[in-house]
């Protein structure tokens, strides 16, 4: 009811299955009807997609250059180091500077939007017209991911002062201003689902991992249960410690031949998902 | 003097949230934030240098109109700043002149990057003449979604008569970020009767969870008390966790000294979700005041995840004022790995963090990623004259320990993490860590991050 994820969901689903999984599966079936086991792989976008803002940004724009490294953890929070130097006339005045900044930022989710909050505190100094500066800067970003572009889009506005030993100190509101940067490369919010699973009676239990588009992956441990009745296979993935509050949840029928999954829903990296039905 | 000039008479407001922009040839530069830095930093370091060699300063437009606000002397009360910016509405005119021309030209150029398009549709709706308003009509007709929901955004803080009338019709357009963007513009407007399409956004329930939840941010960023009101409604009203923790999101903006009641008896309720407390303290990072002495209760919480979100709050947060003694103190006692590792990074934000206080602490981490938070702290003062200990371990034990994490861990947030960490320290021996990270490592993203801090190391 969230989203109408059946309109963009792109779901594709393939089954391993080695030779004694293979025996095991159909032993299972026999016993137990549908019930899930082996290794299941589905992957997911779309609507359904998980962003890590992780990577390198980098920028030159002469005669300023900038670059900056965020990393992200499982909870959606990261923190981030950069740089930016320039040296050159600018307006007149000769310019050597050089700043080191951090990043303080989290990702967040509410439907189909997915929210990026950054705060950049910036530290200088170097020469200006003559003069030794330093200066400082604080900046807020709010940013969405642009699925379509694969960027973060949004504005930022903030505050820069400067101090020149014996000459004084100001400072000034950096107005609202429209950035967009592109996520790294090999960033496309597509995420896969790798399921071990194994059944126990009418239960089950087994592990999981979560592999993002860029190689970070997460482990899980897995729980569950199979109804007989509905032939519907619940399982529960918690994440392994220290990631045990990222979860998932799934629903799925017709589990012996493929993850027909119903609903899934979870969190992670700060990102709400809920799938329904494909 | 300078409020003078924004308040003049003649002059139409366009709400609070409003800041001045960047004149002159700097103007442009916003559309890229580091040469947008810069331009102001050189601006006031401009004005700076002019002002003292000329007193009494003049009152020249460039200072007006870039904002500029120096530092009065201490003993010289402060002034409150300008509550709004009057912009002047340009005649209406067939023909654009030639710097809108050049912005109309930029917005609808296909080939542009859309930061540059949106940019300078924002500033075409805050010039507010018929031409500029023309063309921002053409571009929501056939622009990309992320330009129209710039458009919409900017709307908010055009004086054009037609403004208000095409937000509200944005309000019903089949594009979500067009949408949102125009919640984000009546937030900017900022009057009474944007507070009640917010409100009434915000509790309709057939308007979708992105689109309630924007409303619920842009909430929080209006000057009204109607705002506070609907956002203090939702948050114990509305039963929908997502939308809760937006609306909390969105009281967090506001400033503490609005919210602070209110958050105080919210957080102390029993039975309170702890997702939903830890939204209302995490939320107070965006807070404009001080919120150092609020969150420092929160971190001796009960509950690890509410510690974990104040301390995680106090590294986001811009003003948190002297609390460096109570994170130490707190590190201390903290038994849960997660909130250590949060501690370390408030304590990271903080400017000159006693590291010397806690480098035991940092040496007897065992939890992989807490010990490299710890390590991002230490090395942060290693390269001061007087680093002493802390450089000797940071370059004897840690810079060993994190080239064997970037080359080795299975972790790929951690590989990233070791480099920022050796990058933040920027020794010699650190340098070097990176250049072996460089030729050895089988990652990229690892190479690539080590790349860039060789590629900009200044010269000394």
């Amino acid at each position: 009811m969230l989203y109408n994820h059946m309109e963009t969901q792109m779901i594709r689903i393939r089954k391993w299955a080695g030779a004694i999984v293979g025996i095991l599966a159909l032993t299972t079936s026999v016993a137990y009807g549908a019930m899930a086991s082996g290794t299941y792989s589905v992957e997911f976008d779309g609507s359904a997609s998980l962003w890590d803002v992780s990577g390198t940004y980098d920028a030159s724009f002469d005669p300023i250059e900038i670059n900056y490294t965020l990393s992200m953890d499982p909870s959606g929070k990261f923190t981030g180091e950069g740089s930016a130097s320039i040296s050159g006339y600018e307006d007149g005045y000769y310019v050597d500077l050089h700043a080191d900044f951090t990043f303080v930022g989290s990702v967040k989710s509410a439907g189909n939007v997915v929210r990026v909050n950054m705060s950049m505190k910036m530290t200088g100094s170097g020469e200006v017209a003559g003069y030794y500066a330093t200066f400082a800067a604080s900046i807020k970003e709010a940013l969405e991911v642009d699925a379509s572009t694969r960027q973060l889009v949004g504005t930022l506005s903030g505050k820069v002062s400067v101090a020149i030993p014996g000459q004084g100190k100001a400072s000034q509101a950096i107005p609202q201003t429209d950035y967009a940067v592109s996520l790294p490369p090999d960033m496309s919010g597509i995420w896969e689902l790798d399921l071990d699973v194994v059944p126990a009676d009418t239960k089950y239990i087994g592990s999981g991992e979560v592999r993002l588009s860029n190689g970070t992956s997460f482990g899980f441990t897995l729980g569950g249960t199979y109804s007989v009745k509905t032939d519907l296979t619940k399982l529960t993935l918690k994440g392994i410690p220290p990631y045990s509050n990222l979860n998932v949840s799934l629903a799925a029928t017709n589990v012996t031949s493929e993850l027909n999954i119903q609903t899934l829903k979870g969190k992670l990296l700060g990102q709400k998902i809920a799938v329904t039905g494909y | 003097m300078l409020e003078r000039k924004f308040l003049g008479s003649d002059a139409m407001t366009i709400g609070r949230n409003s800041t001045p922009p960047v004149v002159g040839r700097r103007r442009t530069a916003g559309l890229m934030f580091g040469v947008f830095l810069m331009a102001a930093l050189i601006v006031v370091t401009g004005a700076l240098l002019s002002r003292k060699s000329s007193a009494p300063a003049p009152a020249d437009v460039s200072e007006r109109d870039s904002g500029l606000q120096a530092e009065p002397p201490a003993s010289e009360p402060t002034r409150p700043p300008p509550a709004a910016r009057p912009v002047e509405i340009q005649p209406a005119s067939e023909q654009p002149d030639a710097a809108s021309a050049r912005l109309i030209a930029l917005l609808h150029d296909v080939g542009q990057p859309l930061k540059v398009r949106r940019q300078a549709a924002r500033e075409l709706a805050r010039l507010g003449s018929n031409a500029a308003m023309a063309a921002l009509k053409r571009a929501l007709q056939d622009g990309p979604s992320q330009l129209r929901a710039g458009i919409a955004e900017s709307l908010g803080e055009s004086p054009h008569p037609d403004a208000t009338r095409l937000l509200l019709d944005l309000l019903n357009s089949n594009d979500e970020a067009a949408v949102r963007g125009a919640l984000r513009g009546f937030a900017a407007r900022g009057d009474s009767d944007a507070v009640d399409v917010l409100g009434r956004t915000l509790f309709d329930g057939q308007k979708s969870e992105a689109v309630r939840t924007e409303a619920a941010l842009a909430l929080g960023g209006v000057n009204q008390p109607a705002a506070l009101t609907s956002l203090t409604r939702a948050v114990t009203e509305l039963g929908d966790e997502t939308l809760v923790e937006h609306a909390l999101e969105g009281l967090g903006k506001r400033p503490l000294a609005e919210t602070r009641e209110f958050l105080t008896g919210y957080l102390d309720t029993p039975n309170v979700p702890t997702e939903a407390r830890v939204a209302a303290v995490e939320a107070l990072s965006q807070a404009p005041d001080e919120v150092g002495s609020f969150l420092l209760k929160y971190i001796g919480d009960s509950d690890p995840e509410v510690r974990a979100a104040a301390a995680w709050a106090l590294s986001a947060a811009e003003n948190v004022g002297e609390v460096r003694d109570q994170l130490v103190a707190r590190l201390k006692q903290e038994s849960d790995a997660t909130v250590r590792q949060r501690l370390y990074q408030a304590l990271t934000s903080q400017e000159q963090p006693d590291v010397l206080a806690v480098l035991s602490l940092v040496q007897q981490e065992r939890n992989p990623d807490t010990r490299l938070t710890g390590l991002q702290l230490v090395a942060g003062a290693c390269r001061g004259d007087n680093a002493g200990a802390v450089a000797t371990f940071f370059n004897e034990t840690a810079v060993p320990e994190l080239q064997g994490t970037a080359l080795g861990s299975a972790n790929p947030q951690q590989r990233l993490l070791a480099v920022m960490v050796l990058r933040r320290a920027g020794t010699p021996i650190a340098v070097e860590a990176l250049q072996e990270i460089v030729r050895k490592s089988p990652d990229p993203k690892v190479v690539e991050a080590a790349q860039s801090v060789l590629r900009q190391r200044p010269q000394k």
